[in-house]
């Protein structure tokens, strides 16, 4: 299975999907307005990195909820608005405290609300901590992966609602990572995005089996 | 100096909006919104400047390079915030991170005179809520002849420079204004600083194609 990310051209979009340290998650790296002639079809996932404009994917909703109804999976990652270009998505927004860890007793409140999934045998804690951007309602049936202090989630999984499979999150590890700036988000991506390959490849081993 | 520039576009290249302290300067009309999507041919022929903001589609504007080379030789000025990767005009180089990122690696010095930074020292700018390093982190390469305007660290790297070309037929000189950070008007803790950046910012991006004011 492979991953099909999407470049919007900004400087930490560059440097996060084209640099070396990750360049090589990706089989394929195509820009927001290609999606009208590379279908996402023939890959595992389509990626969306954070702030990635949504007024370049709202062109192409019928495409990817499309690729979706046929069992893709599709990340949508913090600051894309997903709510705007994906159908079913319920986001608050918050107001983001840059400043909490200046207090060394601050905690941002973020919480990993799933330890025995698969993803925090590479991820902890302070791995998913750096801002707070807005919560999310999941579907009934969706697993919950990270939440805020209230509970509320901030990264989940929906593969309750059809046949597709929805990962979502309100964090934006792309955009501090690519800006060389913030170790948490660093931290991040060289766990989620292993765990996305691997998870990958085991959904192929099974549905082959 | 060309008869058909007019004021200076602000490329927007997120969802927007528009930084709060380049509010005014829309307000008035001396500067209008342009998504960048919808950045024609005939903008860069009619406006006197652009400014580029840190979500600037790089890939995208790298495409334009013969539009925007004419753009500057015609007296059009550009502001550039944020890290340069894809290079838009003959000459310039990626972004260079600083090496080390310590507070003293950090240190802000302002190197030259410039209208922009006209009473603003750099401490100003040095940090926000007491930490480092939304300034800048590092800094583009100089286009030869640019001038150094701010510098960062013990090795004043060029995390501000300026680059003018010479006066054209018309008196009008292009030219650009970059900086190797988070978008300059949103870098201090004093919202009327900010608000001042933008405003003189604005200004310069206009002087471009204005006899007497090319310098």
């Amino acid at each position: 299975m492979s991953i099909l990310a999407v470049n919007a051209g900004t400087s930490f979009h560059l440097e996060s999907l084209e640099g070396p340290r990750y360049r090589g998650y990706f089989d394929r790296i195509i820009r927001p307005e290609e999606l009208t002639s590379v279908d996402p079809g023939g890959y595992g996932a389509l990626l969306i990195p954070c702030r990635t404009p949504a007024h370049r994917l709202i062109p192409h909703r019928a495409r990817i909820a499309r690729y979706l109804r046929q069992g893709g999976t599709v990340i949508a990652m913090g600051e894309t608005n997903c709510d705007r270009w994906l159908a079913d998505i319920r986001f608050t927004p918050v107001e983001t405290n840059w400043w909490w860890w200046l207090d060394p007793a601050g905690d941002l409140g973020v919480r990993v609300a799933a330890p025995s999934h698969p993803l925090f045998r590479r991820l902890t804690q302070r791995d998913v901590a750096w801002h707070l951007h807005g919560f999310f309602e999941p579907p009934a049936g969706a697993e919950v992966l990270v939440a805020d202090r209230e509970g509320r989630a901030i990264l989940y999984i929906d593969e309750a609602s059809n046949r597709s499979r929805l990962i979502v999150t309100s964090l934006d590890p792309f955009y501090h990572h690519g800006h060389h700036f913030m170790p948490a988000t660093t931290r991040f991506l060289d766990g989620f995005l292993p765990w996305l390959v691997e998870d990958l490849a085991s959904r192929e081993r099974a549905a082959a089996s | 100096m060309s008869e058909r520039r007019r004021g200076t576009l602000l490329i927007v290249s997120d969802d927007g909006p528009p930084g709060a302290p380049l509010l005014p300067a829309i307000e008035i009309g001396h500067l209008s919104v342009r998504r960048q999507i919808d950045l024609s041919h005939e903008d860069l022929q009619s406006a006197s400047g652009l400014i580029l903001t840190g979500a600037l589609d790089q890939v995208d504007f790298a495409t334009r390079r013969a539009a925007i080379e004419d753009f500057l030789a015609d007296g059009g000025r550009i502001v550039f915030n944020g890290h340069l990767l894809c290079p838009f005009i003959s000459g310039q180089e990626p972004y260079v991170p600083l090496p080390r990122q310590r507070r003293a690696d950090l240190e802000l010095e302002r190197l030259a005179p410039h209208p922009v930074f006209a009473g603003i020292p750099a401490s100003a700018q040095q940090t926000q809520m007491g930490v480092a390093g939304f300034y800048g982190r590092g800094h583009n390469p100089m286009l030869p002849g640019a001038r150094a305007l701010t510098g960062i660290g013990p090795e004043r790297r060029p995390v501000d420079w300026e680059w003018l070309l010479p006066p054209n037929g018309q008196g009008a000189r292009g030219g650009l204004f970059v900086h190797a950070g988070n978008d300059i008007w949103g870098t201090t803790d004093d919202p009327l600083v900010d608000a001042l950046i933008a405003e003189r910012l604005v200004g310069w991006s206009l002087a471009g194609s204005v006899k007497g004011l090319a310098s």
